[in-house]
């Protein structure tokens, strides 16, 4: 099987949609990558990774009902995949892996 | 929702985003878009929200959001571009020969725009690979001399230790002199390099790094010397040289090697191959100088917070402290800064100054002919644009068409361009003294700077006809009615006279420089140049043990020379007339101390050398060794000079110069003769008389028995041979070096004649271009005038008509442009040819029948067309 590739920021954005589970929609997930991590998200940067990602099949995504605010625009509501699932968990694993490897002679001193 | 405008996000980008959006992706994205605006509105306010909108707009114009590009877009479509493509390859080959003088007019702009580009890089180059080379400055004089202002680089001895010690704003400085060369022998290896003195602040002042040794440790200490890359290979091969030994041919003295460095650039304006610490000069530079020997380089560099008013206050004082009386009234120091040395050095600036200025006009119109030929061509197209449209063509798939035209053009002219700029490079660095390189992979900003000159030139000229040719209705085009309106024809008229006045200037300036080059070269010189071969003589440039050694070998050969039958005369001098090098100083008749002193050229003669030369005195004697009185030198003086004394004998008259009180008789006046070129008046000159045959540093003049020159030449070369020289043997003839002393001249006049050719070519196809689409104009009208019964050569003179008054207006604009540029170059002349009315005329005419051969072969073709075939229509 190929390696699954997962940038940082890709990484971050397909968690946070999870984090939301039923409600992340495109102002929803940015409002949560910055309050919980404290870091500025650029719409368009937010935006093009999810469309990357929904590209790649780590993501679905339906519309929602239209409502008054919002200039009565409909919400794009993105779920993660079972293969976005098993995306982040390679990542997670890749990572655990490594953290166990490391001799905890290494750490004295640090 | 609220209903103040001011409360939405702002229209345009609101636009903008629906227009690059993806389709699928706009209804989610923009209530995203929405939603933040309202939010940020509540957070900080209107301003900031609309700011952040457009901001977000912006960051959203990324691939993976903006729209696929339409299928129907007709420039990406390949299978349609491809088409166009072979169109313009079809049509280019359909009419070879306009196409061919289209792309070879522009090519010659751009060619002339490289060459500008490159010359001017290298230019400016010059010295700047210094690091701090805005503080570094090359010491000189400024003097008033015969009521100009004369510049010369050259410093007394003592003045750049003299600065450090006094002058707090000069860093370091270092004098940079080479008196000879000095013969270098390794082992086997010898090499007869010129060789440097300079101070240990050298390596302060420039940045000539050292590859090997340490460059500091040996310009300090004594014996010890630092070679260049090219001389240390010579000398030691591979092998390091660092710590060698070298010995001086003929001397006990040797030199450890103490540093390599790498060999000064091609754009460095110092150029050395050794160089040594200023304690191993020869006491007659060290110890013997005096504020009053300028004959070296020096340069200083100053703090970085010196301030120039401060400092040229210092240096007034400094000079008043140390010069001479009577020289630090005329003199002031003067400091040039190192990038403009290279400017000053070779006077090429007003070549360059005038190249730049002639290139860019050249380039500039050649661009403008351009479009007005792909214009007038355009034109003759009209029933292919009705067919096109006819069959469905859009008007933008026209105007694209176009544009791929004109832009497939651009570029061939591009390729010629710089095909051409190889061609020509060489022969131009030749003539111009250059080392111009062309090599594309260090010269991005050129290859950037020449597709921009391709792609706006091909959009330019491609416009027009894209923009108004397109707009044709297909039945008017197909009827082949093909009016336009006349607009950009004054502009169009103003440009043919513009290139024809540069023509028909550039066309008079080259005449005028080479008349007044062959007027200087066919002057009498006053004396007797012809048959004369000289060839120098350099103490260092022969095996000789001793300077008595030295003596008798070249009395030796001067008596061998003398009995030869080939030879006539033989004498010697510092310098033969020609190639006198500028040295002088103020003389004061010594009965008459308080009048000013007349400033004298200077010059050492031998035995004979008035007699050799076949000049003619005035008054007194001929020099001779009899006549030369034991304890002082007898003086020749010129007429010039006698008459600056204002004497009007030489009874008892005796020279005495500032600095010393030692009388010299003046024996005799000799007439006026040209010893420099002519660009000069005669200027005062004495002659001091060396009685001796041992005179050995100088030049060796022998004149020939006319019609036996080859065999006099081989006897010279016996006789140069038998001192057992390390250099060739090196002649010349003086007739011959007063011809070469005009090449900054003959420079000027093959840049003026290279742009007048260049300047005709672009005016006849700017003409062509117009008459072509004049005549098109008119084609009706031919044909009518023809059935009527107009004959051929009515109607080439109708035609031609509007074009000939084109001409005329240009050389009326001229004419004075040509007097008053004329009178410019000539005032520098002490002997000028006068201006003459044929020059007007010469090049007016040629000018005329340019244009008029460009105008009457469009009127021809015009004029012989069948009638029919141009009344067919109707």
């Amino acid at each position: 099987m190929a390696k699954i590739q997962l940038g940082e920021f890709e990484e971050i954005v397909l968690l946070t949609v999870a984090v939301l589970y039923d409600e992340a929609y495109g102002v929803a997930i940015k409002r949560e990558i910055e309050e919980r991590l404290d870091r500025s998200v650029s719409v368009g940067a937010l935006q093009s990774a999810l469309r990357r990602m929904e590209t790649k099949g780590f993501l679905e995504s339906r519309l929602g009902e239209a409502t008054k605010v919002r200039g009565g625009k409909r919400k794009r509501f993105f779920t993660v995949t079972p293969y976005g699932k098993q995306a982040l968990t390679e990542v997670r694993d890749a990572r655990l892996q490594l953290w166990q490897a490391i001799p905890r002679i290494m750490w004295e001193g640090i | 929702m609220h209903p103040d405008s001011d409360r939405f996000p702002p229209p345009w980008a609101q636009r903008f985003f629906r227009w690059f959006c993806h389709p699928a992706y706009y209804e989610d994205l923009a209530g995203d878009l929405a939603e933040l605006y309202d939010e940020r509105v509540q957070e900080s306010g209107i301003r900031k929200a609309q700011w952040k909108y457009v901001r977000d707009v912006m960051l959203l114009f990324r691939p993976s959001i903006i729209r696929p590009v339409d299928t129907y877009s007709f420039l990406i479509h390949p299978a349609m571009f491809r088409n166009y493509l072979k169109v313009s390859l079809r049509n280019l080959w359909k009419y070879k020969s306009y196409a061919l003088l289209n792309i070879f007019g522009l090519a010659v702009g751009i060619a002339a725009s490289i060459v500008l580009f490159l010359i001017v890089r290298y230019e400016q180059s010059f010295d700047t690979f210094h690091a701090e080379h805005e503080q570094v400055y090359r010491l000189g004089h400024q003097e008033v001399e015969d009521g100009k202002l004369d510049t010369y680089d050259a410093t007394p001895v003592p003045v750049v230790p003299t600065l450090l010690e006094e002058i707090p704003e000069v860093e370091s400085g270092t004098r940079f002199f080479a008196p000879n060369n000095i013969r270098l022998g390794y082992q086997d290896n010898v090499a007869n390099p010129l060789v440097h003195f300079v101070d240990s602040g050298f390596v302060n002042v420039f940045d000539f790094k050292a590859i090997a040794g340490d460059l500091t440790f040996t310009l300090k200490t004594e014996n010890y010397i630092a070679l260049t890359r090219s001389l240390a290979e010579k000398i030691f091969g591979n092998t390091d040289p660092v710590g060698k030994t070298l010995e001086v041919v003929n001397d006990e003295q040797q030199y450890v090697v103490g540093a390599v460095l790498d060999n000064p650039p091609v754009n460095s304006s110092l150029q050395f191959e050794a160089l040594l610490s200023w304690s191993n000069a020869p006491d007659w530079i060290t110890k013997e100088a005096t504020w009053y020997d300028t004959f070296m380089t020096g340069y200083i560099k100053l703090t970085d917070q010196a301030n120039p008013t401060a400092l040229s206050q210092k240096l007034l004082a400094f000079k008043e402290r140390h010069y001479v009386n009577e020289r630090a009234a005329n003199i002031q120091l003067h400091l040039r800064p190192l990038a403009e040395l290279r400017a000053f050095d070779t006077e090429n600036k007003p070549v360059i100054t005038l190249l730049s200025i002639i290139a860019i006009i050249t380039l500039v119109i050649a661009s403008v002919n351009f479009t007005n030929l792909s214009t007038a061509q355009s034109l003759l197209r009209t029933r292919e644009i009705g067919v096109r449209k006819a069959i469905g063509s859009l008007r933008s798939q026209l105007a694209a068409q176009f544009l791929t035209e004109s832009i497939v053009t651009c570029v061939f002219a591009l390729l010629v361009g710089m095909l051409l700029v190889h061609l020509v490079l060489p022969s131009f660095n030749q003539y111009f003294d250059l080392e111009l390189t062309f090599r594309y992979w260090q010269n991005l900003p050129l290859l950037g700077t020449l597709l921009a000159i391709g792609l706006v030139t091909g959009l330019l000229s491609g416009a027009y006809p894209a923009a108004f040719v397109s707009r044709l209705s297909p039945v008017a085009s197909l009827k082949g009615a093909n009016k336009f309106r006349a607009s950009g024809r004054l502009f169009q008229r103003g440009l043919i006279v513009v290139q024809y006045v540069a023509s028909i200037l550039l066309i008079a300036g080259t005449l005028i420089i080479w008349r007044q080059i062959q007027y200087m070269k066919s002057q009498d010189l006053r004396f007797d140049e012809e048959n004369v071969v000289a060839f120098s003589l350099r103490y260092e440039h022969y095996d000789f043990q001793s300077e008595e050694q030295a003596k008798s070998a070249i009395k030796t050969m001067m008596d061998r020379l003398r009995g030869e039958s080939v030879v006539t005369a033989i004498t010697f001098a510092e310098k033969m007339p020609g190639r006198y090098i500028r040295n002088y100083n103020s003389f004061y008749d010594q009965e008459n101390r308080n009048q000013d002193p007349v400033s004298l050229r200077q010059l050492f003669v031998g035995n004979q050398y008035f007699e050799t030369l076949g000049m003619e005195m005035m008054m007194g004697q001929l020099p001779s060794p009899e006549l030369a009185p034991d304890s002082s030198l007898a003086v020749v003086i010129n007429e010039t000079a006698l008459r600056a004394f204002g004497w009007h004998d030489i009874e008892n008259k005796y020279l005495v110069t500032q600095t010393d009180d030692f009388p010299f008789p003046v024996i005799g006046v000799v007439e006026d003769y040209h010893y420099q070129s002519l660009e000069a008046p005669i200027q005062p000159l004495i002659h001091f008389y060396y009685p001796g045959d041992e005179y050995y540093y100088g030049e060796i003049a022998v004149r020939l028995q006319p019609g036996r020159t080859a065999e006099g030449l081989e006897v010279l070369e016996s006789a140069y041979q038998s001192l057992e020289p390390f250099e060739p043997f090196s002649y010349y003839f003086l007739d011959e070096e007063f011809d070469q002393m005009y090449r900054a001249q003959e420079r000027l006049g093959l840049t003026a004649s290279l742009f007048a050719g260049i300047a005709v070519v672009l005016a006849s196809l700017g003409l062509l271009g117009l008459a072509a689409f004049a005549t098109r104009q008119r084609k009706k009208e031919v044909g009518v005038r023809k059935v009527l019964g107009a004959s051929v050569a009515q109607i080439i003179i109708l035609l031609s008509q509007s074009f000939a008054g084109l001409v005329v207006i240009a050389f009326i604009v001229a004419c004075p442009l040509v007097y008053y540029g004329a009178n410019q170059f000539l005032q520098d002349f002490a002997y000028r040819i006068s201006l003459e009315a044929d020059v007007f005329l010469i090049a007016g005419v040629i000018a005329f029948v340019i244009a008029g051969i460009s105008v009457s072969l469009q009127a021809f073709r015009a004029a012989s067309v069948n009638p029919v075939n141009s009344l067919r229509d109707e």
